[in-house]
């Protein structure tokens, strides 16, 4: 068995994901960095959206590690997504994970305080943002749970709907349903 | 495809994002063709979901992220630490599983053969064993009674050896004729001193 992170070559960036993911598999250190350098904004974005700035970024570490603790387990084939698929797959384990651990109504409130009243750098930026985009912002922390995170996984991961609905474990007329329905209720509030 | 989806807006947002089979995208193509009020429809869900991209992409100029390189090289870090923890936490848990001589099937396959073997005596112990019971009971065992020899009963037997050395004697007996006192005290008195039954015999 190779020694974790033993070498440090550098990765190209035409591989695969799941080329690259072989390697972290083999204890290639540079081929994680080159992973997370691959999905760092996506990533942090969903999640960040889903759960707030400041949780976002603790829940990326944490799927980090547990794709490094599940890495065995990795199906090349799952939901036809590669790679991509099953990480945004663990991303959304780990916020419903924190939306569970939080309470849905506490972390719903926090949620909105993050994205309306958030100290992380940038924020200055946001608060002089235009009144449309935080009215958007206001719009999407509306939005239930649900619809909320069908939204932000189609939209940051580029995945198919078959196989976004494959990760979240429903029907694909329910995620389109959730899709179409967020888009209208998004529609409303912001024309309110 | 088409006939799973539930109804137009969720078919029309599978056309718009192009990951309807290529069979069903034409057809829809010709519904839309033919169908005013389905290209409005089309229109509708196209300007929400822009509305919403620009909106996000909006979002996300307005929010720039933490430095990559930060970022990662922090995560990088994490991943190196967390896979050296578990590398030695298996390293340590190999010990353990070392004390294993057979392998791990082995265990459970003796475990069944045992079960199996205890069943297998009580069948024959209960089952088998009742039935030669009761088959002695009727006598209708193939086997023979006088294996065991029972015990001796109140009644002698006689035996046949007894029996016929008894008519022996009566034979040989029988065949020397009746004797008389005389003849017996004359056996007698040869026995003990042959002259003297010889003179006694003429002294008489």
């Amino acid at each position: 068995m190779p020694l974790p992170f033993a070498s440090q070559t550098s990765v190209p960036e035409v591989l695969s994901d799941e080329v690259i993911f072989q390697r972290l598999r083999g204890g290639d250190a540079a081929a994680g960095d080159e992973l997370v350098r691959r999905y760092y904004q996506p990533l942090l974005r969903y999640l960040q959206r889903l759960t707030g700035s400041q949780a976002g970024d603790e829940l990326l570490q944490q799927t980090w590690l547990s794709v490094l603790d599940h890495a065995d387990k990795f199906d090349p084939s799952f939901s036809g997504g590669g790679f991509k698929a099953w990480l945004f797959r663990i991303a959304t384990n780990k916020a419903n994970d924190f939306w569970r651990s939080r309470g849905r109504e506490k972390s719903a409130r926090e949620g909105l305080r993050l994205v309306t009243n958030d100290q992380s750098p940038g924020a200055d930026q946001r608060l002089e943002g235009s009144e449309q985009e935080q009215k958007l912002r206001w719009a999407i922390s509306q939005l239930p749970e649900n619809q909320r995170q069908v939204v932000m996984l189609r939209y940051y991961s580029e995945l198919k709907f078959v196989e976004i609905a494959k990760i979240l474990g429903c029907p694909l007329n329910t995620a389109l349903g959730r899709v179409h329905k967020a888009m209208i209720k998004l529609k409303q509030l912001m024309s309110d | 495809m088409l006939e799973s989806l539930e109804n137009n807006e969720l078919i029309l947002l599978m056309y718009l994002a192009g990951e309807l089979p290529p069979v069903d995208h034409l057809e829809v193509a010709e519904m839309l063709a033919a169908d005013a009020g389905l290209r409005r429809e089309l229109e509708q869900i196209r300007e929400m979901s822009g509305a919403l991209k620009g909106g996000l992409a909006a979002l996300d100029r307005a929010e720039p992220l933490p430095s990559e390189v930060v970022v990662a090289r922090r995560i990088g870090r994490a991943m190196r630490q967390h896979a050296l923890r578990a590398a030695e936490a298996a390293r340590k848990s190999k010990p353990a599983s070392s004390k294993l001589v057979f392998p791990w099937w082995a265990y459970p396959s003796v475990a069944a053969a045992a079960i199996f073997i205890a069943f297998l005596t009580w069948v024959i112990t209960f089952n088998f064993g009742s039935h030669h019971h009761r088959m002695v009971a009727e006598g209708t065992l193939g086997l023979p009674l006088n294996v065991i020899e029972p015990p001796p009963t109140s009644t002698p037997t006689t035996d046949p050896a007894d029996v016929n050395s008894a008519q022996l004697a009566q034979e040989i007996e029988g065949s020397f004729g009746p004797s008389t006192e005389k003849e017996d005290n004359q056996m007698f008195a040869l026995s003990e001193d042959p002259q003297a039954a010889a003179g006694g015999d003429k002294n008489d």
